[in-house]
Parts: C-alpha cells; sequence; structure tokens
C-alpha cells in the first residue's frame, strides 16, 4: 500500500480535533435521526422521536434540520376548512388558549374595550384569523447551509452538496449489505476501508488525488480529523458539521443505525461519515482562499428574521382583508398584534384548531356511559387487537350479534420468538419496546415432522444456486421468459383468480415447551387480566389477531400487526388458545380464583384486514371434550366481514360497482399484483380509547381510533392501566406520530410515491437508481390523488379511569408523562361515566372545555368531509 | 370479405387503436362521462392485443398486408412473433399501470404515451418500407423520452435529457441512412434490398454503419448503454413498457434490414464486438447491484449484447426467440418487483451459503466454450445458412447445462441430483428442439446472411471473457491483480468521480487551516 503514498507530511495538517471526538460526536449527532427499522419487520416509529424530551413545538421547530415541513401547511388548512373539516370558532378557540385573544368575548359591541385595542373597528380574534386565512402561507426555511460544500454552493449556487449525495448514496447502494453476487473488494476493511481501496484503485481520478485517498489514515475516526481539518473546521463546530452530514441522507443514516447492533453489524456511522467528508473533500477541491472569504461575506449577508415592512404588510392584508382601510390609523396596532403570533407559529395554531374540532367531536359523542357493566355471560367474545381497523370488525359483529368485544394489544401480552417449523431463523413477535421472553415452537400436524413444501423449497434453492452461475443469464430469459410472461398476463388480468389463493390456512399447534408450569399460568393470567376476562367468560371465546395479506407490496409488514412487530397476530393468538385450553393451566388459573368454565373453548383467528375474511385457526386441533358446531360464529364473521367491506370501499380509490360484484372485488383486492393501495391500514388514527366498551359502543368511529379495553374498577392498584400507558399507548403514539410526519412532507418524513420505488436488499426502498434510502410510508398510506385518507394530528388518548389513578401511572411511566407534557400526545379523562371530562395540561388537570371558544358545530358526525367517496376511482 | 381481408382490417386497427385511444385521453376526450378515463386506453390496448394475435394466427400461414398510400404494414411469421409481444406488453403495462398509477398527476400522460408507443412500435415492427419505418422510430424516440421524464424529479429529467441525446444521435442516422437509401435506390420494400446493395457497395456499407448506430442507440450498446440504467426513475410501468418492448428494437431493425446490414463483414463484426463488451459489463455490473431494479437494468443491457450477438451472427431465429422471451420476462420481473421483500425474508428463512462470485463458475468457463467449439464443427460441416443458429443455440444450451451444474451443488441426495441432470438435459434438449422448429417456421420471413458469419470472432470472445472471468473469479493473487479488480469494479458500479475543479500541484500546495471557513450559524435540529 505504501507505494502509492508520497510522504508528505504537509498533506497532514495537525488535525485540530482528535479521533475521539469525531466518534463522540458521531454519537451524539446520530441521535437526531430514529432508526429505521427494516421493511420486512416495518415497525412504526416518531422520526422526531429524538426531540420527544422536550415539547412538541420545540421538536418540530429544530427539525427543520432535515429541511421538510414538520407542519401541516398553512395551504392544506384552509382548504380543510373550507371542506368543513375544522371552523373558525375552532380558530379562534386555539387562539383563546394561546391567550392572544381574551377568552371572553362578550359581546360584539363591546369588544374594542375588551380587547383595548383602541378604535380598530373589527375585534383581535377577527384580525388574527384574517391573518390566517389571507396572509402568505408560511413555509418552512430550506436547510441551512453547514458543510463547506454548501456554502460554497450558497455563494455560486453550484451543486457540489447535491454531488457529495450522489456519490456517497452510490457507495451505500453497493456496499451495504444487498443481494449483489459480485460484492465491495475488500469489504472486509468496513465502509470506510473498502471506499478508500476502491477509491485509491479507479484511474478515473487523477494521480495526485488517489495520492491523496491514498495517504489519509486507515482509521476511518482518524480519517474522519483529518478530512475535517482538511475541510477548514473550525473549532466548536465539530457537532455541527458531524451533524449536517448525518443528516444530510436521514435515510442511510437511519439505517446504519438500526443495524449497528443486529447481525450487519460493521458498518458503523464514524466509517459513514469518513467516506462523507473524503467525497466532500474530492467534490470541493483544493478551494482558493477567496472563496472561503467569501462563504464568510455570504454567511453574513444572509437576512435574518422580518423586518418592520413584512410586519405592516401583514397588517395591511389582514386589515384589508377584514374590510378596513388598510393604511388608516389602526395599522401601527395591528402590526404589533399581529406580531404577537409570527407567521412561522401559526401553522402551530391551525394544527391546534384542526385537533380541538376533532376532540371536541369526540368527546361529545362519547356520552355518559350506562351504570356498571353487564353481569349475564355472554354467548361469544371476540378479543381483538387495539388497532383502529379492528374498530370496523367489533362494531358489526355486535350489530349483528349479541357478542361482547374486548380490545387490547393484539401480541396478546406473549412476547414470543416464534420458530416456525422449517425456518432457519426464529420472528419476534412482540412489540419493538419489549424483548421477546419466550421461545414458541410451531408443530406440524403431521407426525413425521414434514415441513409442507419441503420439495418445492429444494427445488428452489436449486434454481437460485442455478440462477446465479456465470453462464445462467445466457440461457435464464429462454427458459423462464414464457412462463413468467403468461403469469404476469394471468395475474394482470384476471387477479386472484389463479394467483391470488389466500396464504395457506397453518395446522398444528404453537407452544412454549420450554415454559414451566407455573410460568405458562403466570402468562394466561396476565392475558386474562389485561382482557378483563377473569369472571363472565363465554362459552366461545375468539382470540383474533389480524395481518394484511397482499401481494407484490414492499410495504406489506406496515398493514400487519404492529404489536406483533410487524408480523401477522395469528401465531400469537394460537399460542394464546393453546395455554387457554390446556387442563393444567385452567386448574392453575382456578387457584389464584379465576374460574374459567369447563365448557368454554378458546380459539385463535386471525383478521385479514386488506379482504375483511376472518379465518379460525388451528380448528383441526381442537382438543376433544370442547369440539362442538362452529357454523353459527362463522356466520357471524362473514357477515361482518361483508359489510366492513362495504363500508371501506366507500373510500378506497377503484372500489367502485355494488353488491356481490363490488365485494368480490374488495375481497380480492389485496391479492392483486398491481394494486397500490391494497388497504387504508391505521390512515386516519387520531385517538385512542382506555375504557369499557360501553363507551364507544353504538358510534361509528371510522376506524380512526384504538379501543383498549379498561374496566377502572377491577384495577384499583393501577397495575393493569400502567401497562396500558407503557406499552399499547407508547406504540399508537408512535403510529400516529409516523402517520402525522409521514403526511405532511411526503418526501422528507414518507416515503414518496411508490411507484417509483426500488427495494435494495430487501431492507429498504429507494426512489430510483440512487438517493437516498426511503423511510416512513408511501404517500399510497396516506394519499392517492386529491384525496386524503389522513388528517395529520396528534394522538388523543381518552382514559375512564380516576384522574388521580392516572397521575401515579404517569408518574410511574416518566416517559409517556413527558410525552404528554410535552404535547406530544394529548390526554383526555374522566373519573366514572357520569363526570364531565378534563384535559391533562403540563400543569395538572382542568376541564375539558376551559379557555376555550364554544364547541364547533361543523360536520354532524365524526367523518371528515373530504372528497367524496363516488368520484374517486376515476382520478388518475 | 375473406379472411386476409378481415385480418388485414384487424392489422390496421391494431396499428391505430391504442394511438387514438392516447390521444384521446391526452385531450381530455374520453372519462368524463364514465369517470374512467385510464380505461379507455386499458381496453383499447387489449382488444389490439387480442386483434394483433388473430393477425399473427392469420399470418402464419400467409403473410397479412395492409396499405394506406404510402404507408404498407406487413406481417410475415417474424411480424408475428413481434407484433403479439408488442401488443401483448403494451396491454399488459397499461392495465397494470390502471391500479399502480392511480392518483399520480402524470397518469393521463402516461396513458397517452403509452398508447403511442404501442402504435409507432406496431408501425416499426411491420412496416413493409423504408420510410414509415423512420417516421415510426422517430415517434418511438420522442415518446419514450417523454415517458423517461415523466415523473419531473430530478433524476427522471437528467436521464430523459441523456436519452434524448442518445435517441437524437440514433435518429439521425437513421434518418440519414434512410436518405442514402431512398435517393439511391427508391423508398423499396425491405424484403428488396438484398437484390439492389450490390449496385452501390460503398452506399450500402455507409448505411449499414449508420443503421447499426441507430440500433445501438435504442438498445442500450455500449457505449450508450447509460440512459437505460438511468431509467430506474422512471414508474415502474414505464420499466416495463422499456425494457419488454422498446430496447428490442435495435435487434428488431438489423434483422430488418439485414439484406442492408448484413452485407457489410466491417458491420457484422463490429455488431459482433459491440454486442459482447455490453454482454460483459451489462452482466457484470448486474451482479454488483444490489437493487432490484438497477439489477434488472443491467440485466437488460447484458441481455440486448446476447440479441446483438445473436443478430450478428446470423442466428436471426435463436435471436428472435430469445427477444421474445427476454421481453415477457423483463416485464414479469419489473411489474413484481415489490415482492423484493418478501422474497428476502423466504430466503433469509432458509440461507444458502453461496459462494458470492457464483456457484460453479468452473462449469460456466469450462461448458461453454468446450460445447461452443463442438457446435462450430458441426456448423463448418453445415456450410449451410444456419452456422450462426447452431452456434447460438448451442451457447445456450450449453449455458443451460453449466447452470444446472451450479444448481447441482445444492442437492446431495443421489434421487435429487438424477433429478436436476434430467430436467437440465431435458431443458437443454427441448430448448434446441424449440429453436429447430421456430428456425425452420421463420426461415421463410428472414433474409439471410449475404457476408461471413464472424463465428470464429465468436469463438475467440467466447474464450476471452471465460479466461477473464477465471482470472478474475480466481484471481492470480497479488495487489496488482487486486487493484484491478478494485478499478473494474469502480468503472463499472460507481458514478464517475468528480474531478472538477481539482487540477495537479494545486492540492500540495494547499495549506487547509489557513482559510478558515468563518463562523458556523447555530447548532440547529440538535436534540439536547
Amino acid at each position: 500500500m505504501t507505494t502509492l503514498i508520497p510522504s508528505s507530511s504537509h498533506l497532514h495538517p495537525v488535525p485540530i480535533v482528535t479521533a475521539s471526538d469525531v466518534a463522540e460526536a458521531v454519537h451524539l449527532a446520530a441521535e437526531a435521526v430514529t432508526p429505521a427499522p427494516a421493511l420486512d419487520a416495518f415497525v412504526a416509529t416518531n422520526p422526531l422521536a429524538a426531540w420527544e424530551g422536550e415539547s412538541f413545538a420545540d421538536g418540530v421547530a429544530a427539525a427543520a434540520a432535515f429541511g421538510g415541513r414538520t407542519l401541516p401547511s398553512e395551504r392544506q388548512q384552509r382548504l380543510d376548512l373550507e371542506a368543513g373539516r375544522l371552523t373558525v370558532a375552532d380558530l379562534v378557540g386555539a387562539l383563546v388558549a394561546r391567550r392572544l385573544v381574551d377568552p371572553d368575548p362578550a359581546t360584539t359591541d363591546d369588544d374594542e374595550a375588551a380587547d383595548g385595542h383602541g378604535p380598530l373597528g373589527c375585534s383581535a380574534a377577527e384580525l388574527l384569523v384574517a391573518d390566517l386565512l389571507g396572509d402568505e402561507p408560511a413555509e418552512p426555511s430550506p436547510r441551512p447551509p453547514v458543510m463547506l460544500a454548501e456554502r460554497l454552493d450558497a455563494i455560486d449556487g453550484g451543486a457540489r452538496a447535491a454531488a457529495v449525495d450522489d456519490r456517497v448514496a452510490a457507495w451505500c447502494r453497493v456496499a451495504v449489505d444487498g443481494h449483489a453476487a459480485w460484492r465491495v473488494p475488500r469489504r472486509e476493511l468496513g465502509l470506510w476501508g473498502a471506499w478508500q481501496w476502491v477509491t485509491r484503485n479507479d484511474r478515473r481520478l487523477p494521480r495526485h488525488v488517489r495520492n491523496l485517498v491514498a495517504g489519509l489514515p486507515a482509521e476511518p475516526a482518524e480519517a474522519a480529523a483529518v478530512l475535517l481539518g482538511q475541510l477548514g473546521l473550525e473549532e466548536g463546530d465539530l457537532f455541527t458539521v458531524v451533524h449536517a452530514h448525518l443528516t444530510a441522507l436521514p435515510g442511510w443514516t437511519a439505517h446504519l443505525r438500526s443495524t449497528q447492533h443486529g447481525p450487519h453489524a460493521g458498518i458503523d456511522l464514524v466509517s459513514y461519515l469518513a467516506v462523507r467528508l473524503a467525497a466532500e473533500r474530492l467534490v470541493v477541491g483544493p478551494s482558493r482562499p477567496d472563496e472561503r472569504h467569501e462563504a464568510q461575506a455570504g454567511d453574513a449577508a444572509r437576512p435574518h428574521g422580518p423586518g418592520p415592512d413584512a410586519s405592516r404588510a401583514r397588517a395591511r392584508r389582514a386589515l384589508s382583508s377584514v374590510g378596513l382601510a388598510p393604511d388608516g390609523p389602526s395599522a401601527e396596532v395591528t402590526a404589533a398584534l399581529l406580531d404577537a403570533l409570527p407567521p412561522a407559529e401559526r401553522p402551530m395554531v391551525w394544527l391546534e384548531a384542526a385537533e380541538a374540532a376533532y376532540r371536541n367531536q369526540l368527546l361529545a359523542a362519547l356520552g355518559p356511559t350506562p351504570g356498571p357493566a353487564r353481569r349475564t355471560r355472554p354467548e361469544v367474545q371476540l378479543v381483538c387487537c387495539i388497532d383502529p381497523r379492528s374498530e370496523g370488525l367489533r362494531r358489526h359483529v355486535e350489530r349483528i350479534s349479541g357478542w361482547e368485544t374486548i380490545g387490547m394489544a393484539g401480541f396478546f401480552a406473549l412476547p414470543i420468538r416464534l420458530h416456525r417449523h422449517g425456518d432457519d431463523l426464529a420472528t419476534d413477535c412482540c412489540p419493538v419496546i419489549l424483548e421477546p421472553s419466550l421461545d414458541a415452537f410451531d408443530r406440524p400436524i403431521d407426525a413425521a415432522g414434514r415441513v409442507p413444501g419441503a420439495a418445492r423449497a429444494a427445488g428452489d434453492d436449486v434454481f437460485h444456486a442455478a440462477k446465479e452461475a456465470v453462464a445462467a443469464p445466457l440461457a435464464l430469459a429462454e427458459f423462464a421468459g414464457g412462463w413468467a410472461g403468461l403469469h404476469a398476463v394471468w395475474k394482470t388480468f384476471l387477479p386472484a383468480r389463479l394467483a391470488g389463493r389466500a396464504r395457506p390456512a397453518r395446522a398444528g399447534k404453537i407452544d412454549v415447551p420450554a415454559a414451566a408450569a407455573d410460568d405458562r399460568v403466570d402468562l394466561a393470567h396476565g392475558l386474562l387480566c389485561v382482557a378483563g376476562l377473569t369472571d363472565r367468560v363465554a362459552r366461545l371465546v375468539l382470540l383474533c389477531g389480524h395481518g394484511s395479506d397482499t401481494r407484490n407490496n414492499p410495504y406489506a409488514a406496515g398493514l400487519a400487526c404492529g404489536a406483533c412487530g410487524g408480523h401477522p397476530g395469528g401465531d400469537n393468538a394460537r399460542l394464546a388458545a393453546t395455554l387457554l385450553n390446556d387442563p393444567a393451566v385452567r386448574r392453575g388459573l382456578l387457584a389464584r380464583g379465576v374460574v374459567i368454565p369447563a365448557d368454554t373453548l378458546f380459539l385463535a383467528a386471525e383478521h385479514d384486514t386488506a379482504s375483511d375474511k376472518v379465518t379460525i385457526l388451528d380448528a383441526d386441533a381442537i382438543e376433544p371434550g370442547l369440539q362442538r358446531d362452529l357454523s353459527a360464529p362463522l356466520d357471524v364473521l362473514q357477515q361482518a366481514g361483508r359489510a366492513l367491506r362495504a363500508e371501506r370501499a366507500a373510500t378506497l380509490p377503484g372500489a367502485c360497482g355494488t353488491g356481490n360484484r363490488l365485494d368480490r372485488r374488495m375481497r380480492r383486492r389485496g391479492r392483486d399484483w398491481a394494486e397500490s393501495v391494497p388497504e387504508w391500514g391505521l390512515a386516519g388514527n387520531a385517538a385512542m380509547v382506555i375504557g369499557p366498551r360501553a363507551l364507544t359502543a353504538p358510534l361509528d368511529l371510522e376506524r380512526r381510533v384504538f379501543l383498549h379495553s379498561y374496566d377502572a374498577d377491577q384495577d384499583c392498584d393501577g397495575a393493569v392501566l400502567d401497562g396500558i400507558l407503557g406499552g399499547p399507548l407508547v406504540v399508537a403514539h408512535w403510529i400516529s406520530a409516523q402517520y402525522f410526519f409521514s403526511t405532511v412532507d411526503p418526501d422528507v418524513f414518507g416515503a414518496g410515491t411508490k411507484a417509483t420505488h426500488n427495494v435494495i436488499g430487501g431492507f429498504g426502498v429507494l426512489a430510483g437508481p440512487t438517493g437516498d434510502l426511503r423511510r416512513g410510508l408511501p404517500l399510497q398510506s396516506v394519499r392517492v390523488g386529491e384525496f386524503r385518507a389522513h388528517q395529520p394530528l396528534r394522538l388523543l388518548a381518552v382514559i375512564e379511569a380516576p384522574l388521580a389513578r392516572i397521575d401515579a401511572c404517569l408518574a410511574r411511566n416518566p416517559s409517556v408523562g413527558q410525552l404528554v407534557a410535552g404535547g406530544w400526545l394529548g390526554l383526555a379523562a374522566r373519573p366514572t361515566g357520569s363526570s364531565a371530562w378534563s384535559r391533562r395540561r403540563r400543569a395538572g388537570w382542568e376541564p375539558w372545555d376551559a379557555g376555550t371558544a364554544p364547541t364547533s358545530s361543523a360536520g354532524a358526525g365524526t367523518r371528515p368531509a373530504g372528497t367524496a367517496p363516488a368520484d374517486l376511482g376515476t382520478r388518475l | 370479405m375473406n379472411g386476409y381481408g378481415l385480418a388485414a382490417a384487424a392489422l390496421g386497427v391494431a396499428a391505430v387503436l391504442p394511438l387514438a385511444a392516447g390521444g384521446m385521453v391526452a385531450l381530455d376526450r374520453v372519462g368524463r362521462a364514465r369517470q374512467t378515463p385510464v380505461a379507455a386506453v386499458v381496453w383499447a390496448t387489449s382488444l389490439a392485443s387480442i386483434l394483433g394475435l388473430g393477425v399473427a394466427i392469420t399470418a402464419w400461414s400467409s403473410p397479412v398486408t395492409v396499405r394506406a398510400g404510402s404507408v404498407g404494414l406487413r406481417v410475415d411469421r417474424v411480424g408475428a412473433l413481434v407484433l403479439v409481444l408488442i401488443t401483448g406488453v403494451g396491454a399488459l403495462v397499461t392495465s397494470f399501470a390502471g391500479r399502480s398509477l392511480r392518483g399520480e398527476p402524470y397518469g393521463r400522460r402516461f396513458f397517452a404515451l403509452a398508447g403511442v408507443v404501442t402504435s409507432a412500435s406496431v408501425v416499426v415492427a411491420t412496416s413493409s418500407s423504408l420510410v414509415p419505418l423512420a417516421v415510426a422510430w422517430i415517434v418511438v424516440s420522442a415518446a419514450v423520452v417523454g415517458l423517461i421524464g415523466l415523473t419531473g424529479t430530478q433524476g427522471a429529467r437528467r436521464t430523459a435529457r441523456r436519452a434524448r441525446l442518445v435517441f437524437g444521435a440514433g435518429d439521425a442516422a437513421l434518418v440519414v441512412a434512410t436518405v442514402l437509401v431512398v435517393s439511391t435506390w427508391g423508398d423499396v420494400d425491405l424484403r428488396d434490398l438484398r437484390l439492389m446493395v450490390d449496385s452501390h457497395p460503398a452506399i450500402a456499407t455507409l448505411a449499414a454503419v449508420l443503421v447499426l448506430v441507430t440500433a445501438i442507440t435504442r438498445s442500450a450498446q455500449i457505449p450508450a448503454q447509460g440512459w437505460l440504467l438511468g431509467t430506474v426513475w422512471a414508474p415502474t410501468p414505464v420499466s416495463a413498457l422499456l425494457h419488454a418492448g422498446v430496447v428490442n428494437a435495435g435487434g428488431l431493425l438489423l434483422v430488418r434490414l439485414w439484406g442492408l446490414v448484413g452485407t457489410s463483414a466491417l458491420v457484422t463484426h463490429a455488431a459482433l464486438l459491440i454486442g459482447t463488451a455490453t454482454l460483459v459489463v451489462g452482466t457484470l455490473e448486474a451482479r454488483a447491484r444490489g437493487d432490484v431494479k438497477g439489477a434488472l437494468a443491467a440485466s437488460t443491457v447484458a441481455q440486448m449484447g446476447f440479441m446483438t450477438v445473436g443478430v450478428a451472427l446470423g442466428a436471426h431465429a435463436v435471436a428472435l426467440l430469445h427477444l421474445v422471451a427476454h421481453g415477457l420476462f423483463k416485464a414479469a420481473l419489473f411489474l413484481g418487483s415489490g415482492t423484493a421483500v418478501a422474497t428476502s425474508v423466504r430466503a433469509r428463512q432458509h440461507p444458502r451459503p453461496v459462494d458470492r462470485i457464483g456457484p460453479g463458475w468452473r462449469a460456466s468457463v469450462v461448458v461453454v466454450p468446450v460445447a461452443l467449439v463442438v457446435a462450430s464443427s458441426v456448423a463448418v460441416k453445415s456450410h449451410g445458412p444456419a452456422a450462426g443458429d447452431v452456434l447460438l443455440g448451442a451457447t445456450v444450451a450449453a449455458a443451460a447445462v453449466a447452470a444446472g451444474l451450479a444448481g447441482l451443488h445444492r442437492v446431495r441426495q443421489a434421487s435429487q441430483r438424477a433429478g436436476v441432470v434430467l430436467a437440465t438435459g431435458v431443458l437443454a434438449a427441448g430448448y434446441l428442439a424449440v429453436a429447430h422448429v421456430v428456425g425452420s417456421a421463420l426461415e421463410p420471413s428472414l433474409v439471410r446472411p449475404g457476408a461471413a458469419v464472424p463465428a470464429v470472432g465468436w469463438l475467440v470472445l467466447v474464450g476471452l471473457a471465460a479466461a477473464g472471468t477465471a482470472a478474475l473469479v480466481r484471481g492470480l493473487g497479488g495487489s496488482r491483480v487486486d487493484g484491478l479488480r478494485a478499478q473494474l469494479y469502480a468503472s463499472v458500479v460507481l458514478p464517475a468521480p468528480v474531478t472538477a475543479r481539482v487540477d495537479a500541484g494545486v492540492s500540495a500546495e494547499w495549506a487547509p487551516s489557513a482559510c478558515p471557513p468563518g463562523p458556523l450559524p447555530e447548532p440547529v435540529g440538535a436534540p439536547s
């Protein structure tokens, strides 16, 4: 290696930072980017998780470093106002809550005196609303130039920063573990070492540049320190510069963060930073001193903040839109009034108003609950996931039958690591906040232990090995072309007829063989306590997980059960049924005072949210004593599924037709390989209700609400509530945050349109041949054309429990307490079914209506007024 | 009206229908009433594909012709094969896009342009004379540039600009060639070219070179392969349309104009060299790409190289078979590229300890050249026009055997090994049989080579490629080879490094700490 290195020490100026400084700065700066798990176990994350320790307002302001929009745009909110999703009254309410307007605008005659703004001729509220409605929409500021390449670009309008990103992205594309057969040379040296090796051998570069690269230290942190010095780092700027580098391509940073401790460990962010700095060094080149001084001058010349002119112009616009003279004597007063609400803060007011509109309606609809719960034994109990999509299933099942439905996190309190027969790797089926503590095994029912399809797997194996042969491309198309083409034609024109057979039903049993008898009883007991199933257990209890059977969809795991770590929940339900049907477990439960009647059968099921079919699992493996005729419950589930499909079809694009034709289309929709919107997933989610089902029972919540069953009377010590707040509520908040930011900026925090997605290595997608790895949800999860399926709102937790108990739980879960105090999560509660709602603020509880305008009267129901469903399928 | 009259009418309708539907979508004339603007194009292309199939079946027994003014369309057996591919892919892609591009702001333009491409491609494939062919060719170029730039993102626009340059060069070459031919011999029937070129051999050679240039640009051959790799910026259905249909036009053009192109040994040898180089570079890049669409695009480049080799060898029947099979294959793979996540999960559940360079590479570098030497002795003995077919067919069959040997490494049980051997043998023999049948069926519609088949050249190139692969895979060791491998990797896989503003000498004088860039803005976006 030394042959290429000139022994010129002047290329190594004494670095002003040390390698350990660099490593520490990387460690700190990387916190700004939430790790992104691989797509195969898509887990919702808050892209702004780093700021959850601060307030929401501070977080969204600080996250501007990504150069994206962090709050819904004023333009969109104004459209929503026209469409009736919120009203002017909600806006006034938000202004009142911010103390910008007097909370008691008694009469219009008296407002001048009340506002104390002199003879304006109209109220402060009117002016502020006019400003919110009519001023130039506030736009997010672009990413500030920090890296040398960006600062030079800012002077001459060059594209150096883009060139750096381009080269780094191209390198990550090949160097980060993918499916390629020909790998990066000297891959074992790591991201930096391999880059150095390849680049110093790349003869497209002039010799002295190659020498420069070869002369850099092999240790990434040392190389980064040297390069930072060469790029003119000033003392004290280390963190800022490193942070700018790590947030320039946040997708790759997020991926590298998530793999640092995983099976692909070895590519660390320090190496990544070294590659970035070296690429910048090559792109920027030896810039001449005068340019650097220009960079300095350019910084100074940039304007800071709006001047008095902008303020006056804004006042003029507001005055003329309320019909007053724009240059009258009131202009100065108006300008002062409006300055209290800088344009950058207006989107926050809009958001608060939109949230108030939805929340006021929701809480008004959640009327007083009837006294104590029913004491009769229900015919069937259906336990569903808290997922908003289960709300629809539960509502229709209840409408059709006399069943009782229950909501709990869909992993059924069983944090398992599932070993499927025939699979080499286990799957973690539990929320990511938990470490799986149980090893569950899926036993095929075949006594010989044969895995169905083993022969086919061997055939696949041979085919893939043959495909990788060097000469194979010469023959592959000839042999596979005809079949592949006919198959494609069939799948496109006759979707779901041949290719569309549903996922094969699983047969056999799941068990946790290693668990001791006592542990098994513990698990079953915990499950029943969370579900509130400690008495009145029905003759049939359906434990219904959920998944989504979609094809050709890189984001399939995003539609599966979030509580099961982005996997279908059927397997957890199967284990739950195994445990609860076990006579030994039932005896153990009896010893703890939980009576399961002898005729009770627990049965696992899975709800396919794309087709709304509910499949009973392991029906062949029911113990002889518990077998029975299941046709009646199956019939109920079928009817409910059909009704739910019809309901969902109203907002799904392309779901046209009526009756049986529509129903057939909806059943097959997920299995159509061309379909970019198989279902809307959790779009629309806006609240989580923790309380008895009686609180929400007859209401149509439009699949916008997470429902967790909770009976405050049975949880005197608050242990169950602790679990709900610390687990399901946090997961729901992450889901809500992901939908929020993916909707607000689909290109920065969302993954952009699926049309151009290019899957890389099975862990992510690019939006083309190169570029940043995409994060968040694809555009088709939240919007199609002009139809917006998701309205970005922060999640509201609604709890029916004594306020003191909630406070105690928040104190025991400080991170959740901080989410509420910081405004990431709204919290409304009432102690009993007959009391009024209270709102939790940082300081404490206050009545829900305190300090806000009267409840908005817009929109009779909770359905957001969007595009009329009828003309959806046609907008292209 | 007899059967042929009907078929001729169907051909005319199939050629015009997608264009008409696309035009109506573009002009916003449909869809208001039925609320389904895309359905028009989907129905039109589907109907065109059914008509195309009918025409193809009729044309198999005797060519179907239709003439409107100076534009004549003729479907012989070659035309029938290609017509089914073009209209079928058009229908497949538009139907898929009707669901997958829902809500995209450019949806309407996609359907309009897809209709134009389908119609114009039908004319390219079936035109009986050069002028309509050249006009339709240029229409396809323009529409494809529009499709590539559809999304309007920076990458898409950059690629569209690149494609416009490359296609512009190809179109200009075709226009000049057309002018040369028409001014010398008139707008003759393409079948008659072979008989005329002898009168002006210099003009014929010049026109042949120009036609080769046109074919190279459209089929993404070296050095014009860059635009195709950039089309990954385009939406999935556009990629499917390009890779399954549009890029094949280069090979088809050479086959159609073989009466002109095939008379020049210079051109056939140049085509062989370019095709082989493209095959090697495309294969290397495809093996280095971890992103699904990038690997598919690079593999298309390689496959187009193989097609060019086939055409250059005069193995037109085998090349056409390859063209159709590859088109269907790539359309299916692109449209289904979203399954890659599920596939990777399955792959991880059943990990294969694969030699990443390719299992059984020895089989590949031994079997293929040996089979070729044997085949060439057969071909030399036969002396017939089918020498190229024998060589190319042998290449494909040998590659299948090599792949089968690679697959053999993965099974241990004797019965399974026997199964793999049997399957490989049946597939290779079956392929040879199909190639033979297709070859004899297409024989009447093909123009046989005028110049000598560059068979020796192919043997030499395959030998070189095999030796190169062996050297790369099991390098001779030492840092010299390592460095070469790194250099090869960089130049095949990585974008050209930015060297602007870096000039020798300056870096040595550059004293970095002398000129600090001034104060930075406040640290923003940093979590505490």
